[in-house]
């Protein structure tokens, strides 16, 4: 298979996903027995009262409709309408995305720079303290849920030490060092989470290199362990890292929804609670539709650029190595 | 030391399941009246670990807390498993179109974490314990269905399934004599596993109001209740959490401790 092959297959894959993802979230906020009219006008409303809503949310046409018209909504920009206020759906998110994509970020390049450290002297020491102390934190770690993890940083860092603000948000424009110092608490919180699941994986993807040849040969002929791995080992163990950093991508998006929730952080996590609160299900349907149309488009990009780079996905070299590789 | 793991592990999920079952029938105090008089009070005698907000002991409603964790990890395990598996047996199995359409389903799935589902459904329904339940099982299936297929594979391709082919055995005699009994040991440490996650995505949902509702002890809405009283009772928010992550820890390590067990393969030279 060439490459414009593989790459038009998993376009295909992607907007198949897309469909199957919208799909789902329409069946759950649509087709389960749950009347939005009776939600919005408490139970106490009249028949007439509910026709009459129902009508004018459009909830009375067949659902393969209602869907269709969601769709195409979308397709041209249009995420609906808030029930309660008529905003638009697009225009709630706008303010909002920055606050969740700067957490994001920090919290996965944190969590890269914690863990890529962490897990390679992991591998390299596993046999003494060091190894052990690094794997027994990081099992530790992954029993912390996020939000408590945020907590008692609140306490040590905003309680005790009274150092960082423990909730609010300022815009990077207003004021950068206000911004900073409000972003901190909750950057490290996902960062450190985050980094206790993947120090896991790095240290499986260097103790595979560790038992490569090229890394025997390396340590044969006089290079230290960390040279040998620094050298050989990053580029080999990128390549299984990159597409653990894809799969970490949805649970580094829940974690910052919780988070904001913990620092009370203006972003798409507390606008999506604030609207399931509101039983508002048309901001719930579209944000949730935009969070999975993000994370089904950066995997897709994951893959994109691990077809470009692993060389051993072209398909000439596939072809002559055939059986003799594992 | 691979003992040690499973042992501490063992431990740790006989604690929450005793402190469950115990407080079914035993709790120091009422675990939801409200005691306007008492609030706040810090650990001591006769509140071990002191009051919350409501002047309610904290040590009861932990322990009542455990209930909610257990109850909710078995039935969104469950689910999950019940689903699942036969899932990835059946694509395993048959492989081709069928295999391809399953497996795909479940990326699509598994683009959705519990906690999205957690707010479509409770959008739709209100929070509930119940939505809690299907938002993190049906969120499970996924893992449950890929592990299932993995294992299957693997036996589809042995000895002792081509004899049983060859013998004239059916698909659905293989799946339940050859394929069920060899990837169960798998499928076990996936659902300890399983339960660890499901216990922190509890905590989760019902710390974001989106699970079991007030005045129902979670430990995930007791740390919600606590962050109120950060500054004037910073403790309380200290025990639901550790309760948490001892809990996970201790299925973490179960799983760990079961792998390595059934797995000879993976037994570390000492």
């Amino acid at each position: 298979m060439n490459l414009a092959l593989r790459v038009g297959r998993r376009l295909g894959v992607f907007v198949v996903s897309l469909l199957g993802a919208s799909l789902l979230i329409f069946l759950v906020t649509h087709a389960l027995p749950g009347d939005v009219a009776q939600v919005l006008l408490g139970t106490d409303a009249t028949p007439e009262a509910l026709a009459q809503l129902r009508a004018q949310l459009g909830l009375d046409r067949p659902l393969p409709v209602q869907y269709l018209e969601w769709i195409g909504g979308m397709l041209t920009g249009d995420f609906g309408h808030s029930h309660l206020n008529g905003q638009s759906v697009l225009a709630l998110l706008a303010p909002r995305i920055a606050v969740t994509l700067w957490l994001v970020l920090f919290g996965l390049v944190g969590s890269l720079l914690i863990a890529l450290p962490a897990g390679m002297v992991a591998a390299l020491k596993r046999r003494s303290w060091p190894g052990f102390t690094i794997s027994a934190a990081a099992q530790v770690g992954m029993a912390i849920p996020v939000f408590w993890g945020g907590i008692l940083l609140v306490l040590v860092f905003s309680v005790w030490l009274r150092w960082l603000p423990a909730n609010g948000y300022v815009p990077l424009l207003k004021n950068p060092g206000q911004w900073a110092s409000h972003l901190v608490l909750p950057a490290i919180t996902l960062a450190a989470v985050q980094a206790a699941v993947l120090i896991r994986y790095v240290r499986s993807a260097f103790l595979e290199v560790l038992d490569e040849d090229y890394y025997r040969t390396a340590r044969s002929i006089g290079w230290t362990p960390m040279r040998a791995l620094l050298r050989h080992g990053v580029r080999n163990a990128a390549i299984s890292l990159v597409t653990v950093l894809g799969l970490q991508l949805s649970s580094v998006l829940v974690g910052a929804i919780v988070v904001e929730s913990v620092f009370t952080l203006p972003g798409l996590g507390s606008l999506l609670l604030m609207s399931v609160d509101r039983r508002d299900l048309v901001v719930v349907q579209g944000t949730v539709m935009f969070l999975v149309l993000a994370v089904l488009l950066i995997s897709a990009l994951v893959d994109f650029s691990y077809l470009l780079i692993d060389p051993r996905q072209s398909s000439r070299r596939a072809a002559t190595q055939g059986a003799g590789s594992r | 030391m691979k003992r040690a793991q499973l042992i501490a592990g063992l431990v740790l999920v006989a604690l929450v399941v005793v402190t469950a079952v115990v407080s079914l029938f035993w709790t120091p105090f009422d675990p939801i009246r409200v005691v306007p008089g008492q609030r706040l009070l810090g650990p001591g005698w006769p509140h071990l670990l002191g009051t919350d907000g409501f002047g309610i002991d904290i040590a009861s409603r932990l322990m009542v807390g455990a209930r909610t964790v257990l109850a909710v990890g078995i039935i969104s395990v469950g689910l999950a498993a019940v689903f699942g598996v036969p899932l990835g047996m059946l694509a395993g199995q048959t492989g081709g179109w069928v295999d391809e359409v399953v497996m795909r389903a479940g990326d699509v799935v598994y683009a959705f974490p519990a906690l999205l589902l957690a707010i479509l459904l409770a959008s739709v329904f209100g929070a509930s314990t119940v939505t809690a339940m299907v938002a993190i099982g049906v969120a499970s299936i996924p893992a449950f269905a890929r592990v299932a297929r993995a294992g299957t594979l693997q036996v589809m391709a042995s000895d002792f399934v081509l004899a049983a082919r060859s013998s004239g055995t059916s698909r659905w005699g293989i799946a339940r004599r050859h394929v069920l009994p060899n990837i169960a040991p798998v499928v076990g440490v996936q659902a300890s596993v399983g339960f660890a996650l499901a216990i922190l995505a509890e905590a989760a949902l019902s710390y974001l109001g989106l699970a079991t509702p007030r005045p129902t002890p979670t430990w995930g809405n007791m740390l919600r209740d606590a962050q109120q009283f950060l500054f004037a009772a910073p403790l309380q928010a200290l025990w639901p959490g550790l309760a948490i992550a001892l809990a996970v820890l201790g299925f973490n390590l179960l799983g760990d401790g079961l792998r390595d067990y059934l797995d000879p393969r993976l037994r570390e030279v000492p």
